[in-house]
């Protein structure tokens, strides 16, 4: 039976192509709002544009369900936005409490280094894997589509990739210890690698 | 390291009754000449890192059509999709966004009601908002900044509708306007070098590229392989578009890119 996976809703956007990645590698996925839909999922996707603060407003209930989730080992895949508030705390409108699932702080591209670049990171970059980790298995080409304006800085340890723009940041962080995995890139937007990951992603639900 | 963008653009009529074409389509060996959903899927395999769909008729009637494409893109096309045309309103960006895109271009809305890019971005995030600006090379000296282009001091004006109407607004001054209000991204057209193929026009996207923060998508002109090298390395800009250059079959996406390896400019190949 295909596993199910729940798109929690709480941002506007595009849900559909996250939803229809994991339908192309043979989950049931369901964009959700619902407390109980949610419980009865096998792996749950923390998708996400937009500000943190008003992610974090619209999340206002839904913390419960999520670290009940976790400590009944369900994995979870934050993307994006999603994978930022994972972390403790976000600088971006203020000082503004994250899940705290992943230690951390989101911070926004600045400095010396950064003088010459755009901002947002939009676009195509490549990843640093530095722990080998069943997420990254099986990539070809290693590219992947970002955009964001902030990042999340964290102790290496929680690094399980790292990008380079004017400076390294990660691009993607995990939980050594539980199934939990945040992509700061768009695997729903980055080709035949992107959709590999949600499909091992899906392995591991 | 952070990649150069190759966005085709498919310029589509949607005001066929149940059907949709892509203007200037000369694929022979295309099962539906002209399907946008067919050619979408093309310029994936080519590598095209993005994809901009523009209805240009942008008619009422157009807009279900345009949703009906976009959703069958991006059942099977996993890279960003930007669509522009006749958007006006907050709704219109979210049944675009909720049937697969992921940015729309405002253009003409957004010069007349400028504070149309300030409330869409807040709603959906300035990285969902591309502001397209067109324009053209005015030698009067009403301008504010004055480019040396061929010897000769012009400004560029904003122009609309294709170019047929002048808006009296300084391109330069408008893309620092638009990033101030929140647009993620520019999209920017000379007419001077739209369909010349002859190339970018490079001093306007300098201009404008050195200015803001915000990431320059370079427009129209393109004819050569040179020519998106130029944009790049001389225009500065973070992606280039082109459309007929692809339709017409010169060169592949993956031509392009090979070549600006080549001379050193990083591409996703």
């Amino acid at each position: 039976m295909a596993k199910k996976i729940a798109i929690i809703d709480y941002s506007l956007g595009n849900l559909r192509s996250i939803k229809k990645g994991f339908e192309k590698v043979g989950a049931e996925p369901f964009i959700t709002n619902d407390d109980r839909s949610i419980k009865e999922a096998d792996g749950i996707v923390l998708p996400g544009v937009g500000a943190f603060k008003s992610a974090m407003g619209k999340l206002e209930g839904k913390e419960s369900v999520i670290y009940e989730l976790i400590d009944n080992g369900k994995p979870i895949l934050g993307i994006c936005l999603g994978m930022q508030i994972l972390v403790r705390e976000s600088t971006e409108g203020g000082l503004i409490d994250g899940l705290k699932i992943i230690p951390g702080r989101v911070i926004k591209f600045d400095g010396e280094e950064m003088k010459d670049l755009k901002i947002p990171h939009m676009g195509w970059n490549n990843i640093k894997i530095n722990v080998e980790n069943p997420l990254f298995e099986g990539m070809k080409r290693n590219y992947f589509y970002f955009v964001h304006s902030y990042y999340v800085q964290t102790d290496e340890r929680y690094v399980l990739a790292e990008s380079e723009y004017g400076k390294k940041f990660a691009a993607s962080i995990f939980h050594p210890e539980k199934k939990i995995y945040g992509t700061q890139f768009h695997p729903e937007k980055s080709g035949e690698d992107g959709i590999k990951v949600l499909s091992n992603f899906l392995e591991m639900c | 390291m952070l990649t150069k963008r190759i966005i085709p653009c498919l310029d589509v009529t949607l005001d066929k009754e149940g059907g949709s074409v892509v203007k200037g389509v000369e694929f022979v060996n295309l099962r539906e000449a002209g399907d946008p959903v067919e050619l979408a899927k093309r310029y994936n395999e080519q590598r095209a890192d993005e994809l901009v769909f523009l209805d240009i008729m942008a008619s009422h009637k157009g807009r279900k059509t345009m949703i009906d494409v976009i959703e069958r893109t991006s059942d099977e096309v996993f890279i960003p999709l930007t669509v522009g045309g006749g958007i006006r309103e907050i709704e219109d960006i979210d049944a675009i966004l909720r049937a697969g895109a992921d940015k729309v271009s405002i253009n003409t809305s957004a010069i007349k009601n400028p504070l149309f890019i300030e409330e869409s971005s807040g709603v959906f995030g300035s990285q969902c908002i591309v502001v397209a600006i067109d324009c053209k090379r005015n030698f009067s000296d009403e301008g504010k900044n004055y480019i040396e282009v061929n010897g000769k001091k012009c400004w560029y004006e904003v122009v609309i509708y294709g170019g047929r109407k002048r808006m009296g607004i300084d391109a330069i001054w408008w893309a620092e306007e638009v990033q101030r209000l929140g647009a993620g991204e520019i999209l920017l057209t000379s007419m001077n070098a739209d369909g010349t193929k002859n190339g970018f026009d490079i001093p306007i996207t300098r201009a404008i590229s050195e200015r803001v923060k915000i990431p320059v998508i370079a427009s129209g002109g393109a004819g050569t392989l040179e020519h998106f090298y130029e944009g790049f390395k001389e225009g500065k800009a973070d992606a280039c578009l082109a459309a007929s250059i692809f339709h017409f079959g010169e060169y592949t996406v993956g031509e392009v890119k090979e070549y600006l390896r080549s001379r050193g400019i990083p591409v996703r190949t």
